[in-house]
């Protein structure tokens, strides 16, 4: 399956300008990745960086983008929300500039029912800028934004 | 994007014996709760991150930029239709030997606590 084909926002509860992947690169039991270009329209750039909310953001919606392609790929149900429960040994070597690619891959650590610990690495190119743990819990299965994409949205 | 006058207002700040504390109102129309989520507005988590920077910012007057976390954590959703005020403690705001801050604050609401966080900003 080519993941790059499938609509971000359909994995995602999350809707633009609030949307810090472009798509899911990468799946696989233990790991998956996603990637984003750092346009001048981002509403997290500042002083042409992406900043570091904005950094985390993406890596958690790293996170939300396998969920939600596990809930609506595999478990054929609906996205669900999710939160950021915890953020931990966070180390930012420097932060993406304007135009740049990045590429984030998770690695689950541990699943206990609606809580997930991800370990993360965060690239240009080869070289990692960011590193963290995270921490994300899901929200109760909703109705799910996928089964209602606007026609704009199913165009992106 | 800033968020002061965006997502937030000051309404007060003051220095108590060993902390400094901000108090700031929420504005719940701020475009991006709909965004996040769409019909669930919730405060994104990383945005409490970057308030706690830009008030930080306002005590002392430099530009500053997250660049480690011990750890942050969320203990309860902020959500603008229940909370409108948040309270902010910063209970440590060490100066290191290589200009970096270390940082140690809270995200309250009465006695609800929202958010602690460690973390060092330069």
């Amino acid at each position: 399956m080519n993941y790059k084909d499938i609509n971000i926002l359909e994995l995602l509860p999350q809707r633009p300008p609030f949307v810090m992947v472009d798509y899911l690169t990468d799946y696989s039991d233990t790991q998956s990745s996603c990637c984003l270009t750092i346009r001048p329209d981002n509403i997290f750039l500042e002083n042409g960086c992406l900043a570091s909310a904005g950094i985390i953001e993406h890596i958690a919606q790293t996170c939300a983008a396998r969920l939600g392609y596990y809930n609506c790929y595999i478990l054929k149900t609906g996205v669900r929300l999710g939160f950021i429960g915890e953020v931990k040994d966070l180390c930012i070597l420097r932060l993406p500039r304007e135009g740049e690619l990045i590429e984030t891959t998770i690695t689950v650590v541990q699943e206990i029912f609606d809580v997930t610990l991800v370990t993360a690495e965060v690239r240009v190119g080869t070289e990692v800028i960011v590193t963290t743990r995270l921490k994300i819990a899901q929200g109760e299965a909703s109705e799910g934004p996928s089964s209602s994409l606007s026609p704009e949205e199913k165009s992106i | 994007m800033k968020l002061q006058d965006n997502l937030f207002t000051i309404v007060s700040q003051h220095q108590e014996e060993e902390s400094f504390v901000f108090q700031v109102r929420l504005h719940p129309e701020w475009p991006i709760y709909r965004a996040h989520f769409p019909g669930h507005p919730i405060t994104p988590g990383v945005c409490i991150v970057q308030m706690v920077q830009e008030l930080l910012q306002v005590r002392l007057h430099r530009e500053l930029s997250l660049c480690q976390a011990k750890n942050i954590k969320y203990l309860s959703i902020v959500s603008p239709e229940e909370i409108a005020e948040l309270t902010i403690t910063f209970s440590k705001i060490e100066e290191q030997p290589d200009d970096s801050l270390k940082v140690q604050a809270q995200v309250t609401n009465g006695d609800l606590l929202c958010t602690k966080l460690s973390v060092t900003f330069k």
